[in-house]
């Protein structure tokens, strides 16, 4: 009964100070609904993730041309781009502008007495402007906020920075209040547009360009009733005018862009992954909002009201649809301390997504710490370089501030686009040069596909490096450059893309490269000993020919010359200062004009054509790069390109075909599809999403299906092809790692002859996958993973499916595999013999030999499989990198070898007497990629776009057809005019096998060059291109010497560690000698 | 719990219930009727102190491709946290051994926790390793992280080291929260990247839940397709999975066996007797987002009345809701990457019976 009592005395209490609450509670449930439904009609969150994410992410053709875009449609009851005559349609008050004045009329009417349901009280008239800042990042400064109170107007201009700021301004106002937004965007246009304040929230605002590159920031609706949030462990209603501070917290690729709003309402920039200060128990409100990429926003030991909920969370997802406030105070519970909070999303973190709150003792009056910013004084900054030292305007190039962002694109020459254009003007466009503390700062805004931030080289002890995540991933990253010297980044995925910075000590007079560079192989490469000179001259030179397509080598035309563009400009690397000109240029003889050899078709005529992904030729109806090109190899002509541009191919990278050799799968590495088309017409028969940044396919010959590496995924994904009704079906992805484990990122992939065993070297897991079909075709299980060298990136399989090859890209090693015991066999030695950074190794279909493609060196190494050494070097383009063999007439195999950076298609002979023996390994000729054209500039073959740029450029995949390797050629029809041994591999390599296999080859190398050279001489006199090429095959070899003679005691020599650190001192220290 | 707490508690559990059930009767009378002491499950009518020792161990792959880890549960002893008095030692109710995800703590809002954390020199990580959870509170001393963060110190266990953390579950702590390491990463050596990380190495398997049931013992759930308020006593069965990016890992604690613990490993096979409750508790991890579906039920959207039959969530997010098994198979996945395998079924029947999917243990 006592109790009964006491709970009926406490109910009725407890009634009456609930009602209130619950009066409050309805009213603030409504406006939670209110931003509910802005949510859901903004988001289709669901919907979006299930699109191809090229379409979620970075479709950016779906925006409308408002600007600045708002984020709210529920607050905007009316948008109006015309700028004239614009009424505002309000049962509070009907009142024509005349926008043109710039002002509003002080004659407005406002406030209706006799309507109550919807009473706009005041007007904010706020002005923007979209500015372009120094480092080309675009950033909202505010011109003019005008609130009109009846007739009353107060100038609220001082609360805001005076500065273009990234956020925006964050416009403030208050529920029911009305905003007349003149924006005015980066190419000046002003427009206007009408915001009624209906609902409160927090929502973005940004402009129809450059939202990834800070067109972006917050209006908030303030409340006008109290809003529920979790003080002292109770959902309480607090006031938003009691706020101590608010943060505006924009997450935005992996960075965090800040703003604090004081209790005045006075605004601070906070820029980049700011400190956010506040006293213990002051009442602050966050709000976070995203503009690029998906994210989940964590703050240390806070918890809050999940608005709209009753939900007490940690943890948000923000994506560019989503913004989201709450209210604490801080420390709450948990007291002062410095607190992280980042974005939850584990590779985002890695790529520095992250700040600090930091709570001080109440009173200390704690304040928030801006972080980096892409913003200059006018001027300031070239002022003060020139301060320290004048001559340095010698070096000319232009001054981005300290602060460069780099735009990562599907675009050839500039995957890392620094977005403030050409420091070195006509150099390149994927250099950044700061001062000392500069910030590297990359967002992913304009690929498709995953990617990683990878620093690849950087000054010796340089704090932040490596910078480096586990997994590929969407978004940016951020990374502060403290010591001076170069630095380089790349994608792990993608290891062409390349981004350099250059921290530039500004007391010295020169360009400073650094006094010692690592790696990422931990290799020093030290300006006082050769090789670490040659080494890091070689990286740079690639840089500047991967990263202008100026200096990539055009054969088309009559004279082809190639034309190095250099910057004249001093450096210094450690002690040595010189030029960068002769930096880069003298260890290739000094000229930065070399004619190339004229194009010259081999003799003797191949079977069928070879197909070339000449991936980053551009044409004119699509905006991504890339196309197939069908060389027929019985006349050398280019007889068709297929570009597809109504599906807008993107980077296609490597084919393979059915094994009726009637489709081509075609995969595109910097999105996440597989396309097929119809060999004989170029016609598209499908294009199916396979997963992120599909790198090679390959099909099982016993049984046709499609096996595509995910490069940026997780694993092979295994499809079928209908011919039926045309279609791709996707049956499975097999993980090529167990759950948990690091990602593998497979790529080149290769599948036994008998289909019973595939092979996956793992990019990111510096080992290689072999996965077992043999019990159950349909079953595949991972056997085991073969550690290899570093970033295994390409397959070959013997005859026998017995072993396999594996190149290592950053070891420069050739891995030989025993595929039934998943050991390695031996390890083959690249450098040795003047190649480094090995790609495609296929071994000939009689499994003599494997040729590989080094695009370091711009080298082909040929090697001999009955010994796995190295018997020849051959020259080859930059950025040499796809092989494959097909057949020649009458027997014998061509081996079809592609360059990035070059248009020509280079034809081996990997066994001109067809001995078995490569050691005659010659270069049969070439094929010019660009095809011919008519006097009056049409194609003098089949295309379905036009060709605007790059012509032939960006040589890839290669697949031959008739598919020639074990396995598949079995299966080709009787129309194919192939020999008995190329259409029995398997016998004519057994029967070559059965030979004896040659005695010691220990001294292989001075016996090659000397077989090298009688070849030469036994063929027929030297041509003049010959005689060229020569000369730089001979200026190569000594720099090889040079590199790999280093001053070193004997006796070092022989400790195995010791060899062991050489072995990668001399990875990358061999001249690309991009042989004309 | 004294008044003024007490009083908190009714306060939050009170406008929660507005919220969720909008009929104040219904509402009174409920957040009444746990005062009463008729919630059927509070076993301590007062804070528990819960000493727990945890330490992490390495999972080894023998096969390649680097190595998981996981947390393993040593001890749970539980304490009058007023008088100090020993009440039980629950550490039977754990699997035995390091499992992912690491063990579900079970806590009740106003408890409090001492967890030590153990690097064991032989087995257990190569590096300094910790464990930061969210949600609770604890003071800077107890974050895990590193100093370069905290400005503080490291707050983590080198090998052969131990570490306590303090947590006290205050009011309005109520909820699922996740724990994971915030160390690791720095020393881990992963094969191509040692990397300058400093947020640990959550990924390869240092994750776990912790559940802090509110202390008014309700929770709410779609039962007949209507929002119901539940004690949670009346659940039979809790999962807790973490989404990672190629996997569910689960774990499981049955009431109907003692509040026993099972780990379930990846995508396992979920028993529930027909007609049971069940509490589903996801989090994301690692860098991919899902979207989750149960085919053939719905369920609340936590915090609203709103009722969803999938939901979007990225890492560290949490999903929580209860639903009544209905006899049959059902399939739960990520939409996103059911082709990839990140599927499992939910099998309700007269059994009940869950069977642990594939174990990383060699």
């Amino acid at each position: 009964m006592e109790i009964m009592k006491m709970n009926n005395l406490l109910k009725n209490i407890i009634m009456c100070i609930f009602a209130v609450i619950l009066l409050t509670s309805t009213l603030i449930l409504g406006v939670q609904n209110g931003i509910n439904i802005v949510k859901n009609e903004n988001s289709g969150e669901e919907k979006h993730s299930i699109l191809p994410n090229s379409i979620a992410e970075n479709d950016n053709v779906k925006l409308t041309s408002v600007h600045p875009i708002i984020q709210t449609a529920e607050a905007t009851t009316e948008i109006d781009n015309k700028g004239i005559d614009h009424k505002i349609k309000s049962e509070g008050y009907a009142k024509k502008i005349d926008y043109n004045k710039g002002e509003l009329d002080s004659n407005l009417e406002l406030g209706s007495e006799n309507d109550t349901d919807t009473q706009f009280n005041k007007v904010n008239e706020v002005t923007i402007k979209a500015e372009k800042l120094q480092n080309g990042q675009y950033a909202y400064r505010l011109l003019k906020h005008i609130l009109y109170d009846g007739e009353s107007a107060e100038d609220l201009t001082k609360r805001y920075s005076k500065i273009p700021t990234i956020p925006g301004p964050s416009i403030e106002m208050t529920q029911n209040d009305v905003l007349i937004l003149h924006s005015i965007d980066e190419t000046g246009l002003k427009k206007t547009q009408e915001i009624r304040a209906e609902k409160p929230g927090t929502f973005e605002y940004y402009g129809e360009h450059y939202r990834t590159l800070g067109l972006f920031g917050a209006l908030i609706i303030n409340p006008v009733e109290k809003v529920p949030a979790q003080i002292n462990g109770e959902v309480v209603n607090v006031n938003t005018d009691e706020l101590e501070k608010q943060y505006v917290l924009f997450m935005v690729g992996s960075t965090f862009w800040g703003q604090e709003i004081d209790s005045n309402h006075n605004q601070k920039p906070l820029w980049t992954n700011p400190t956010l200060g506040a006293d213990l128990n002051q009442l602050v409100r966050f709000h976070i909002l995203g503009a690029a990429h998906q994210h989940t926003f964590h703050l240390h030991a806070h918890r809050w009201l999940d608005p709209g909920t009753t939900n007490i969370i940690d943890t948000k997802l923000i994506d560019p649809q989503s913004s989201h406030w709450f209210i604490v105070e801080a420390g709450d519970k948990v007291g002062i301390g410095t607190w992280q909070y980042h974005c939850h999303v584990f590779a985002h973190m890695e790529a520095g997504m992250m700040g600090e709150f930091k709570v001080g003792p109440a009173g200390s009056d704690t304040q928030s710490i801006p972080g980096m910013s892409p913003f200059v004084e006018s001027g300031s900054f070239t002022e003060s370089q020139s301060n320290a030292d004048t001559s340095k305007s010698e070096n000319s190039f232009s001054s981005q501030g300290n602060f460069i962002t780099f735009d990562i694109t599907d675009d050839p020459g500039q995957w890392f686009r620094n977005v403030g254009g050409e420091l070195l003007p006509g150099i390149t466009k994927s250099l950044g040069i700061v001062e000392t503390k500069g910030t590297a700062h990359f967002i992913m805004s304009s690929t498709n596909t995953v990617h990683t931030i990878s620093s690849l080289l950087w000054p010796t002890g340089a704090p932040n490096m490596p910078f480096d995540q586990l997994t590929s991933y969407r978004g940016g990253g951020i990374v502060e450059l403290e010591k001076p010297g170069l630095y380089m980044f790349t994608c792990k995925i993608h290891p062409y893309m390349l981004g350099g910075m250059i921290v530039d000590d500004p007391e010295t007079k020169e360009l400073d490269l650094g006094n010692k560079l690592t790696l990422n192989t931990r290799t020093e490469l030290d300006p006082n000993e050769e090789n670490g000179f040659a080494t890091a001259s070689a990286l740079l030179r690639t840089f500047l020919i991967a990263n202008n397509p100026n200096n990539w080598q055009d054969y088309s035309g009559d004279n082809p010359t190639w034309n190095l563009e250099i910057p004249n400009i001093d450096i210094k690397f450690g002690d040595k200062k010189t030029n960068l000109k002769t930096f880069l240029l003298s260890p290739i003889g000094g000229n930065d004009t070399l004619p190339l050899n004229a194009i010259q078709h081999p003799s003797k005529p191949g079977i069928g054509e070879v197909w070339i992904d000449t991936q980053f030729e551009k044409t004119a109806n699509k905006s991504k790069p890339g196309s197939a090109t069908e060389v027929n190899v019985e006349n050398w002509q280019v007889e068709r390109k297929v570009a597809l541009p109504h599906i807008n191919l993107n980077n296609p990278h490597n084919m393979w075909s059915d094994s009726q050799q009637d489709i081509i799968y075609q995969t595109q590495w910097s999105d996440n599809r597989l396309s097929a088309f119809d060999r004989h017409s170029g016609k598209l028969l499908d294009d199916i999403k396979v997963g992120d940044a599909p790198s090679h396919v390959i099909t099982n010959p016993i049984n046709d299906l499609i096996y595509v590496s995910l490069s940026g995924d997780k694993g092979v994904a295994e499809l079928k092809f209908n011919k039926d009704n045309n279609k791709f079906e996707l049956l499975r992805i097999i993980p090529m790692q167990e759950s948990g484990q690091n990602p593998t990122s497979p790529h080149g992939l290769w599948i036994t002859p008998d289909g019973r065993k595939m092979i996956t070297p793992n990019h990111f897991t510096d080992d290689t996958s072999i996965t077992d079909f043999s019990s159950n075709l349909r079953e595949g299980k991972i056997q085991n993973r073969t550690e290899t060298g570093h970033m295994p990136i390409a397959t070959g399989m013997m005859p026998n499916g017995k072993t396999a090859y594996v190149s290592d890209f950053l070891s420069s090693t050739i891995d030989v595999i025993d595929l039934n015991k998943g050991s390695v066999i031996k390890t083959i030695d690249l450098p040795d013999k003047g190649n480094a950074l090995p790609i495609q190794t296929p071994v000939s279909p009689d499994g003599q030999y494997v040729v590989t493609a080094n695009t370091l060196t711009a080298t082909i190494a040929i090697i001999d499989t009955d010994t796995n050494n190295i018997v020849k070097t051959l020259p080859c383009d930059p950025g040499c990198h796809g092989v494959n063999f097909g057949a020649k007439e009458g027997g014998g195999y061509y081996a079809y070898v592609t360059s990035k950076f070059s248009n020509r298609l280079i034809v081996v002979d990997g066994d001109p007497n067809n001995d078995g023996n490569p050691e005659d390994a010659k270069i049969a000729g070439n094929v010019l990629l660009t095809g011919k054209y008519a006097s009056n500039g049409s194609p003098l073959f089949n295309t379905d776009d036009e060709i605007v740029k790059y012509n032939g450029m960006g040589g890839q995949g290669v697949y031959p057809i008739p598919n020639v390797n074990p396995g598949w050629v079995e299966k080709l029809g009787l129309s194919w005019n192939l020999t008995s041994e190329q259409r029995d591999p398997l016998t004519s390599f057994n029967q070559l096998n059965n030979q004896p296999i040659q005695a010691n080859n220990n001294d292989s190398s001075t016996k090659n060059e000397d077989s090298n050279d009688e070849s030469m001489q036994s063929q027929q006199e030297p041509t003049t291109s010959q005689l060229i090429e020569e000369k730089l095959s001979e200026l190569q070899q000594q720099s090889v010497t040079q590199a790999m003679a280093p001053n070193m005691v004997t006796e070092q020599a022989k400790n195995p560690s010791f060899e062991k650190l050489q072995k990668l001192k001399n990875i990358l220290s061999l001249l690309p000698v991009p042989t004309p | 719990m004294n008044y003024y707490q007490h009083f908190s508690i009714l306060l939050i559990a009170f406008v929660a219930s507005i919220f969720v059930f909008g009929n104040i009767d219904q509402v009174f009378d409920s957040v009444f009727a746990q005062s009463q002491g008729d919630n059927g499950d509070s076993i301590y009518p007062y804070p528990v102190l819960h000493k727990i020792e945890m330490s992490v161990h390495k999972i080894e792959k023998s096969n390649g491709g680097g190595d998981l880890y996981g947390y393993q549960l040593d001890r749970h002893l539980l304490f009058n946290a007023n008088t100090g008095e020993f009440l039980n030692n629950i550490t039977k109710k754990y699997s035995s051994g390091p499992t992912i995800p690491g063990p579900s703590i079970l806590i009740e809002e106003g408890d409090s926790v001492e967890i030590t954390l153990t690097n064991p020199k032989e087995t257990g990580a190569p590096g300094m390793v910790s464990i930061h959870v969210h949600g609770i509170h604890y003071s800077i001393a107890s974050d895990g992280t590193l100093g370069i963060l905290n400005d503080l110190r490291d707050e983590g266990v080198k090998p052969g080291q131990s570490i306590k953390y303090h947590w006290t579950a205050g009011p309005g702590t109520a909820g699922t929260w996740p724990y994971h390491d915030h160390t690791l990463g720095l020393d881990l050596g992963h094969s191509n990247s040692p990397g300058t990380n400093m947020n640990g190495a959550e990924t390869i398997g240092l994750f776990g839940t912790l559940v802090i049931d509110s202390a008014s013992g309700k929770t709410v759930g779609l039962i007949d397709e209507k929002p119901t308020k539940i004690d949670i006593a009346d659940i039979s069965k809790e999962v807790l999975c973490y989404v990672t990016d190629d996997a569910f890992w689960c774990d499981q604690i049955d009431y109907r066996n003692n509040a026993m613990r099972t780990a379930l490993w990846e995508n396992p096979t979920i028993g529930l007797k027909d007609g049971d409750l069940i509490r589903f508790h996801l989090y994301g991890m690692g860098t991919d987002f899902h979207i989750f579906e149960l085919t053939g039920y719905q369920w609340l959207e936590p915090g609203t009345t709103n009722i969803i039959s999938k939901k979007k969530f990225g890492p560290l997010e949490n999903h929580v809701f209860t639903i009544q098994g209905k006899d049959g198979i059902a399939e739960y996945r990520d939409i996103l990457n059911s082709i990839s395998g990140m599927k499992g079924e939910f099998r309700v029947d007269s059994v009940g019976e869950s069977i642990p999917g594939k174990s990383p243990i060699n």
